[in-house]
């Protein structure tokens, strides 16, 4: 099996950095410093002009390494990557991930079919050519050529992350680990010559550490094998996908209107649909959505109670949650009344329910109690304006006891400025995705809703 | 790639029984006020041309014709529409007037991802408007039933201002026929535009259909 292939370069014992170089300013430098700090296994550099590097004996060739190799990481100019994978045929590695650029995206496609036809003769599996490469925190893996002061690593988590552009990789990454997203395994696999989106989707579709698999996705080769993979991993969960190339103009010889109409955007948007992928406009979204899936559990249905402490994001709110296809909860009318025994009279018991501007943790503690109880609340859109006088940080506590329930979802809307900023990443930490805005928080309640709906039907 | 003439389209229509309106082919004036007399007025009436692939933009449809004198206008018209527009003149095509909102319904197939069936609202009006929702087939019944929902001028299936509701299943079923003609019949583009929708049926008012 192809997903197979995929394993073997997040579970090796030992990797050779083939280009690994003494100067600091190379990135076959940085790939083997990152390698070497992070990397549980052995790690070898291969420079034939170097004795040794960072205090490590350099081999000429991979085949005087002594030991056995698994995988191969290979950052030497492209016109040498063919003799490189010829030695790691006769050493019997059995993945390659090549960084070097310049095959097929350079219009190099003769260069491109020769190392592939090398690494079929040798079952080589290969991830790139032009990429950024792999990262794994479980395993330690961290071939990636971007040093780590500049782009910080996230933590172990359960998001996973596929990228045929490193440049959108590298960033997502530096940014998921600033805020604090716990991840699985990151793969930019640029050219796709050999594993391509739906091997990796199908790896990660079995890998137990992802909960959530983001994806770039800029084309494929073969569309029909991404939707029958997709429609699989999509009953176990969730894939959001970000396809860019929207504006193309391959419609442009058409003679039929539906040719004209049916744009190659429109046709990816109809097979990401019909495989129960998820398709977030911009990286923001993409993340907005993963953080939600990761730490949140489905919602039942799509009745949403909305808590607030100030009117207007009550307003707001509705209209997001309307907007986008969701229902208002209607409160059954007894444990209304039980809540609007513990709150003050001039609190608004209905939905959205307004605890006021004086609001306290409690008023919270007994409307999410509310909310955890009452059937006919599908998922919670909680807004915390933390710059009023009673509202206190005890607040991260109660909606964290809410979401460690895992009954029903609960997302966050906190808009403002450094004080809140430190409650959010609380939340944040604690699986509890939050937004600044009520129209993003009800986007992602009508995803997942919207997703919990496929896995019901499929 | 190659338009169908009018005979193999109408073999095709017949083969997953998609529903003409009543029409017929008439390359003489006489010809053409025969087949109106026994259709019944009110007609209309379009040109048939190897040479003109959409007939609306060159000018070569003629509604509203109502008597034997409209006729023999529109006759003539569209022999002059023919020579202005350097196209051969075959003849005449002479179609019952049917009443009801104009849908599209097609198929091409894609480079990624093979054959896709496309439905929309607006008719003629569709590359204007855009209102179109998508599948990569084969397609259930649940599917195309999902593409009536999707797009914008549902409420117009759903029978707006006095108009009767539109039949969804007939409009359902049109959508799964395109689908197998798609897969079945190595056609590479094809538009039913418009299809002309009401409370009896689904009319193939125009079909073009594309093969390599």
């Amino acid at each position: 099996m192809k997903s197979d292939k995929v394993m073997l370069f997040f579970s090796p014992k030992a990797v050779a950095v083939i280009g690994a170089n003494k100067e600091s300013n190379k990135i076959g430098h940085v790939i083997f410093r990152n390698m070497l700090e992070s990397f549980k296994g052995d790690v070898f550099p291969v420079n034939p002009s170097a004795a040794e590097i960072l205090g490590k004996k350099s081999y000429k060739t991979v085949n005087e390494i002594p030991h056995k190799v698994d995988v191969a990481v290979i950052v030497v100019p492209a016109s040498a990557v063919p003799k490189v994978m010829e030695q790691c045929g006769r050493k019997k590695v059995k993945g390659c991930v090549i960084i070097s650029s310049g095959f097929a995206e350079t219009g190099n496609d003769k260069l491109e079919r020769r190392v592939a036809e090398i690494a079929r003769e040798h079952k080589i599996s290969v991830i790139g050519p032009n990429c950024l490469g792999v990262f794994d925190p479980y395993s330690g893996i961290d071939a990636l050529f971007l040093s780590k002061y500049k782009m910080a690593r996230p933590e172990k988590g359960n998001i996973s992350f596929i990228t045929q552009s490193g440049a959108v990789g590298a960033s997502v990454l530096d940014w998921m680990a600033y805020e604090g997203l716990g991840f699985s395994k990151f793969i930019s696999y640029g050219n796709a010559m050999d594993i391509g989106d739906a091997d990796m989707l199908e790896f990660l579709g079995n890998d137990q550490n992802t909960k959530v698999i983001v994806m770039y996705l800029e084309g494929t080769k073969d569309g029909r094998k991404l939707m029958e993979v997709a429609r699989h991993v999509s009953r176990k969960k969730p894939i959001i996908v970000m396809k860019s190339g929207r504006t193309c103009e391959g419609t442009r010889a058409a003679k039929s209107h539906t040719a004209s109409l049916a744009g190659e955007d429109l046709v990816y948007d109809a097979a990401f649909r019909q495989s129960g992928m998820i398709r977030a406009d911009t990286i923001v979204d993409a993340i907005n959505y993963a953080k939600a899936f990761v730490g949140q559990v489905l919602p039942k249905g799509n009745r949403i109670l909305v808590i607030t402490n100030g009117g207007g994001f009550g307003v707001m709110a509705t209209d997001a949650i309307i907007g986008n296809g969701l229902c208002m909860a209607e409160l059954n009318k007894n444990n209304g009344l039980e809540l609007a025994s513990k709150l003050p009279p001039y609190a608004a018991v209905r939905n959205p329910l307004d605890l006021v501007g004086d609001a306290d943790t409690r008023r919270y503690k007994h409307a999410l109690d509310y909310a955890a109880k009452d059937r006919s609340v599908d998922a919670v859109l909680c807004m915390i304006l933390l710059q009023t006088v009673n509202l206190d940080a005890d607040v991260v506590e109660v909606i964290t006891e809410f979401s460690n329930l895992n009954a029903k979802p609960i997302v966050v809307c906190a808009l403002g400025g450094d004080y809140t900023k430190v409650n959010t990443r609380t939340l944040e930490r604690a699986g509890i995705p939050c937004y600044k805005d009520p129209s993003t928080a009800a986007r992602t309640l009508a995803v997942m809703s919207n997703y919990a709906g496929f896995r019901q039907k499929n | 790639m190659k338009s169908l003439g009018l005979d193999a389209t109408e073999r095709l229509a017949k083969k997953y029984r998609l529903t003409l309106p009543r029409q017929e082919f008439a390359k003489s004036l006489k010809q053409a006020l025969d087949a109106a007399q026994s259709i019944g007025y009110p007609v209309v009436v379009k040109l048939v041309s190897p040479d003109i692939l959409h007939k609306t933009e060159a000018k070569g449809v003629i509604t509203g014709v109502d008597d034997d004198a409209d006729l023999e206008r529109a006759f003539y018209a569209l022999q002059k529409t023919a020579k202005s527009n350097r196209a051969a003149f075959s003849g005449v095509l002479v179609q019952e007037k049917v009443g009801g909102v104009e849908m599209i319904v097609g198929g091409k197939i894609d480079r990624q991802f093979g054959p896709v069936v496309l439905f929309g609202t607006g008719g003629i009006l569709v590359e204007m408007i855009s209102d179109i929702s998508m599948r990569v087939i084969p397609i259930t019944k649940h599917d195309a039933e999902g593409m009536l929902s999707e797009v914008k001028g549902r409420k117009i299936i759903e029978g707006v201002r006095g108009m009767k509701p539109i039949d969804k299943d007939i409009l359902v079923d049109l959508i799964l026929k395109v689908g197998r003609i798609m897969e079945r019949e190595k056609v590479v583009e094809m538009d039913l535009n418009p299809v002309i929708c009401n409370e009896k049926g689904c009319y193939c008012v125009d079909m073009r259909v594309m093969k390599e």
